[in-house]
């Protein structure tokens, strides 16, 4: 524990000073709002109709494509503050300093990692609430407690994800050499789970699973096919966020593109009429 | 004096490339000791495992009573370290570096304030109190780094290099500080520099190392006094009047080895100490002594010689 929370607090000062930091968030905050005002549009234009059946109109307007930017922005953000975190120390020589002092290695890490992760829950809950006080400014509606227990559900999950990746950037900078090799690092891997994932996943159910035909008479392949797609898709951090924020918020929405959840749906009691 | 850094067959191995080699060392309290030798004689890597920083291959080192292997971080406590490469945090000011540096040491707030000003006064950056060390020159930053490897109040205190990048003027003060730190507050300094007539004026003892290996420890006086025998002695004189007939007559007196004449003034390389022989000499054929003086030789010398012969 010596010296994690001092080590904390100048790294937390850091961030919040860093002009890397202003930059992306501002980034995050702007999409999210956006988002935000694109689904009050939409809501505004053509009604809750629009919306899936079995979804909370109110969540299903404030989350108008939100997963989908912060999987990606979000994600950034995370690799933002963690890549240089140890390596840059390493670079300049201010981490032999650092560790002349009654320190533990580990605390230096833990401390870098507190800090991060205190910035990054920030950063997702203010831009949230950002986006949040938008909508209920646009349409005057505010959120069910229950909307608002799984948007509190949802801002949690959101900053548990960027911290994930502000824990894969800090270990590519532990690991690597230098500061340029763990950003790339980061972002390959980044690139694989947000991207290439998808190709990378159909790529391999094909070679395990292949279809020989139509949907209809191939049903049991196309079911296994989509299965294995599905279990190389959990290795995706970026996957696993939007399924989580999927099941939290109710949307039906998947990668920006809207797919009718079979059954379940027209059941929900809180169908929007 | 008693002994504060005690060590033993110190090893330090990096693959196949030994570092430091079987290093026998002892420091006693309040002396100001002096590290010398190339770039790669392993100073930094002894002076880096003396604070617990890297652990040995093998061997033992008790530093102020402390063992660096078992109890680094209780050796970190009791020293200051300015390491070769000393950086701190460029974001941030000379104090707000140094109060870090004090909150990692646990000093309390009440004290910290106050001991951070004192120690810019000491290292005299108390006017870029409030500059980002980014700023900062490297004459600067490495008086930061004086600052920094003294903020817990240390026991010993490794100074790697740490007059480098300093102005003539500065590398006076720095001098005069540590020498000033021994002797009123009982610190022990483990110094390391190129800077050979430096060593000489600041430090109290004087180890030599080559290739890991330490080859030869002692005072500078000892060191010249043990390659005397071969050196033989130099003297150095100036007469009102020289002649052909004089020169002879000296360079006959027996135990002269060589003389060199620029003018009135000769350079005697002699067996040993001759003066009262030449004076005698002098005296006979007439003329008189201006100055006579023996000339040591130079830390350069020494430290070549006994690097040219591997000195064991």
């Amino acid at each position: 524990m010596a010296g994690l929370w001092t080590i904390a607090r100048k790294e937390l000062i850091d961030h919040l000073s860093s002009i890397k930091f202003i930059v992306i968030f501002a980034v995050l905050t702007m999409l999210i709002l956006c988002s935000a005002y694109e689904g009050v549009q939409q809501y505004f234009q053509e009604g809750a109709e629009v919306f899936i059946p079995g979804q909370s109109a109110f969540l299903a307007v404030f989350t108008w494509g939100i997963t989908e930017k912060i999987a990606v922005i979000g994600s950034l953000l995370g690799i933002a503050i963690g890549f240089a975190a140890i390596s840059q120390e390493r670079d300049s020589g201010s981490l032999i300093t650092l560790l002349t002092h009654p320190v533990f290695r580990d605390s230096v890490i833990n401390g870098k990692l507190v800090a991060g992760a205190c910035t990054l829950t920030l950063a997702s809950f203010t831009a949230i609430a950002l986006g949040l006080a938008t909508v209920i400014t646009l349409t005057g509606v505010a959120p069910t407690g229950d909307e608002a227990a799984r948007l509190l559900t949802f801002m949690v999950f959101t900053s548990l994800y960027m911290v994930m990746w502000l824990g894969v950037s800090m270990l590519f900078s532990v690991m690597m050499r230098d500061t340029s090799s763990s950003l790339l690092a980061s972002i390959i891997t980044w690139l694989v789970s947000t991207n290439l994932i998808y190709s990378i996943a159909s790529l391999i159910a094909n070679i395990v699973t292949p279809i020989h035909g139509g949907y209809i008479p191939h049903k049991e392949e196309w079911e296994r096919h989509f299965e294995v797609i599905r279990a190389i898709e959990m290795f995706s951090p970026t996957c696993c966020y939007r399924e989580a924020a999927r099941s939290i918020l109710g949307s039906a929405f998947r990668g920006g593109v809207l797919t009718i959840e079979p059954g379940g749906a027209s059941t929900d009691p809180a169908e929007p009429t | 004096m008693s002994t504060i850094i005690d060590v033993k067959n110190l090893t330090k191995k990096y693959g196949e490339l030994t570092a430091v080699d079987n290093l026998n060392l002892e420091v006693r309290e309040g002396e100001i000791f002096g590290l010398l030798g190339p770039n790669g004689a392993g100073k930094t890597t002894t002076l880096m495992m003396l604070t617990g920083l890297i652990e040995p291959t093998s061997g033992k080192a008790i530093v102020a009573g402390f063992d660096v292997v078992k109890e680094p971080r209780e050796v970190k406590r009791v020293t200051g370290y300015l390491h070769d490469r000393f950086a701190c945090y460029d974001n941030l000011t000379a104090k707000q570096n140094l109060d870090f540096y004090a909150q990692l040491n646990d000093i309390p707030r009440s004290k910290r304030a106050k001991r951070v000003e004192s120690l810019l006064e000491i290292v005299g950056l108390s006017k870029w109190k409030d500059v980002k060390v980014g700023k900062f020159s490297r004459g600067m930053r490495r008086r930061l780094g004086i600052a920094q490897a003294l903020i817990n109040e240390p026991k010993i205190v490794f100074l790697d290099e740490p007059t480098a990048g300093l102005d003539p003027q500065g590398i006076r003060e720095v001098r005069m500080l540590i020498q000033r730190l021994c002797r009123e507050e009982g610190l022990t300094a483990v110094v390391t520099s190129h800077v050979l007539p430096e060593v000489k004026q600041l430090c109290s003892r004087i180890g030599i190392m080559k290739d890991g290996k330490l080859i030869a420890v002692d005072t500078f006086e000892n060191l010249v006094k043990q390659l005397s025998p071969e050196e033989g002695v130099r003297i150095r004189l100036e007469l009102n009047k020289l002649d052909n007939n004089l020169l002879k007559s000296i360079t006959e007196v027996p135990g002269v080895r060589n003389v060199h004449q620029n003018g009135n003034e000769l350079m005697i390389f002699a067996n040993h100490d001759l003066r009262e022989e030449l004076a005698v000499t002098i005296a006979e054929a007439g003329a008189l002594i201006l100055t006579m003086h023996i000339v040591q030789p130079s830390l350069e010398e020494v430290f070549l010689k006994i690097y040219g012969r591997g000195w064991i």
